[in-house]
């Protein structure tokens, strides 16, 4: 083991005590024995921590490692990112503000507590929940490969990548399950923080040794010219579908619809969701810069080593600028910790969702009724864990493939949140239902036939779109042509 | 009083109209052009993107109005 990774593994091992002592305390800080206060906070979580725990959830292992590494592949063009990260934010302003309040009036705890209250549809219900169930699940199972290559990789293989799958469950599962949301928030907050100031040191440390976005966009431009032309058409609309797809599949993550829920006051959640708003501009530019960065100081890598770029240019910086040892070694601890946060944000989730909507709900338990699941909030969280690593350690390329499925099934829900939360508009479970199943078959049909995009427009945005149209039309029939908005 | 973003129909609008516009397709296929060192089309992008955030703070903190709960 090197001198680097020695370091590394101490770091990480009082990061780890100070994880568990945040989930300790956040025990401490439990009012009440409630399904509300474990997987909400008691709804009681502050501007500081909200807007953290947003920027830890939202900003997972993939951005800081996997969007430098397709800025090295497709150039400058995949600035789109940082377009895409504040369309999220866009797209909480479609249905969010209706949702706190209703949230707030019926205590709800998971995304479909809504859906049920609006529709009253139980196969709408079921299929939601299968649907968030499915995301979560690949998801977190994402997050736990991604802690055993990355935590593998920094220690220079002293970590196996099994032995780094198996001791970041076992540690997510400690805190998570000591202080439950609270815990979790507390500890994205700690998280939030080290990334913030990890993206800022990485940026200035670039700065210093390979020149301004203007000297690296100069010198890529005599090497390496078709990484910075103006994309083409095709690539316009990729654009534009991942503008879509995030814009509105990001506010659809149950984590993100539950931080919503958990909000103290909604000046807190307002002021969070707008400061969101801004961070894509100075945390999203840094990550491709790195990549940017990359294309310079390693050319030439294939399609699976630039998904390492991030570690490659972080390896360079500790030689190369000697005196920032610490620094780099904050930045490596904040890829950790990015990985970390979306990691139990997930578990904390999926946890609720089968607690409340596939326990209590299939069973019949009345909402009032619903808070002695409390007791088995453990052991979901550490079955849907030990379920997951087994996957996880066995890796298998096709559930690597299922995960880019997730956001095209995600947002064909969007209809049911937008539309829903809008009763004026006489949406009823049924034409949510019809434009579901048209959006799912459709999607299913491209995917089936090898159709993953139209033009460079992702099927599942085009399924979305035509679910809308299916929702809306069934429901102008329904209502004899006078659909009106409130 | 409550008041929501969804309720400001032009104003949505031009937020999406910025959203629509940050991807540079009057450039596609155009050969490179710089601004300052840096590409014009990238420019035009993040300028874009730049409205779209300062919108969305609007959207946030002017049109999402609950008295009762705020």
């Amino acid at each position: 083991m090197t001198e680097f990774a020695r370091e590394l593994l101490v770091a990480s091992s009082l990061y780890v005590v100070l994880l568990i002592v945040l989930g300790w305390l956040g025990r401490r800080a439990r009012r009440e024995d409630s399904l509300s206060d474990h997987y909400l906070a008691g709804r009681n979580l502050g501007f500081f921590v909200l807007l953290l725990t947003l920027f830890a959830t939202q900003y997972s292992g993939n951005s800081l490692s996997g969007f430098p590494g397709k800025t090295y592949r497709a150039g400058l063009a995949y600035v789109m990112s940082v377009t895409f990260m504040v369309a999220i934010v866009g797209g909480y302003t479609l249905f969010a503000p209706r949702l706190f309040r209703l949230a707030r009036d019926r205590s709800y705890l998971t995304p479909t507590d809504f859906l049920d209250d609006r529709f009253r549809s139980k196969t709408l219900n079921a299929l939601a929940t299968l649907i968030f169930l499915f995301v979560l699940g690949n998801f977190l199972l994402a997050q736990l490969m991604a802690m055993g290559h990355a935590f593998s990789g920094l220690t220079d293989g002293a970590f196996s990548y099994r032995a780094s799958i198996l001791c970041g469950a076992a540690i997510i599962l400690a805190y998570e399950l000591l202080g439950g949301m609270r815990a979790v928030a507390w500890t994205d907050a700690l998280q939030g923080g080290i990334l913030m100031i990890g993206l800022t040191i990485v940026a200035f440390l670039l700065v210093l040794d390979v020149g301004g976005p203007t000297a690296v966009i100069g010198q890529i431009a005599a090497v390496a010219p078709e990484k910075v032309t103006p994309p083409d058409l095709r690539s316009c609309w990729t654009w534009l579908g991942n503008l879509i797809l995030l814009g509105m599949g990001g506010p659809l993550y149950p984590q993100a619809i539950q931080r919503i829920y958990a909000a103290r006051r909604l000046g807190d959640l307002r002021r969070a969701l707008a400061t969101m708003s801004i961070l894509p501009l100075l945390a999203i530019t840094t990550v491709v810069f790195i990549g940017l960065c990359g294309i310079l100081l390693f050319p030439g890598l294939d399609a699976v080593e630039s998904d390492s770029v991030t570690f490659l240019v972080l390896g360079h910086l500790s030689q190369a600028q000697p005196g920032a040892h610490l620094l780099i070694l904050i930045v490596m601890l904040a890829v950790v910790a990015a990985i970390m946060s979306t990691a139990d944000s997930c578990l904390l989730s999926l946890g609720s969702i089968v607690s409340r909507d596939l326990l209590g709900r299939l069973r019949k338990i009345p909402p009032e009724e619903i808070d002695r699941f409390t007791r088995f909030s453990p052991l979901v969280s550490v079955f849907v864990m030990l379920l997951l690593c087994l996957v996880a350690l066995n890796s298998q390329t096709t559930l690597w493939k299922l995960l880019v499925l997730k956001f095209e099934i995600l947002i064909q829900l969007s209809p049911a949140f937008v539309l829903g939360s809008r009763p004026s508009l006489g949406v009823t479970g049924g034409h949510i239902l019809a434009g579901l199943f048209s959006g799912l078959w459709i999607f299913a049909l491209c995917w089936s036939f090898g159709l993953r995009d139209v033009g460079g427009f992702h099927s599942g945005s085009l399924a979305m779109l035509i679910n809308y149209a299916v929702v809306l039309v069934s429901c102008r029939i329904g209502r004899g042509g006078a659909l009106t908005a409130a | 009083m409550t008041d929501e973003p969804l309720r400001h129909r032009r104003f949505m609008l031009l937020l999406a109209f910025c959203a629509v516009a940050s991807a540079p397709f009057p450039f596609a296929g155009r050969p490179l052009r710089l601004l300052g060192g840096l590409p014009l089309w990238l420019w035009w992008s993040l300028i874009f993107t730049a409205a779209l955030a300062f919108l969305c703070c609007v959207a946030l903190l002017r049109y999402w109005k609950d008295d009762a709960r705020d």
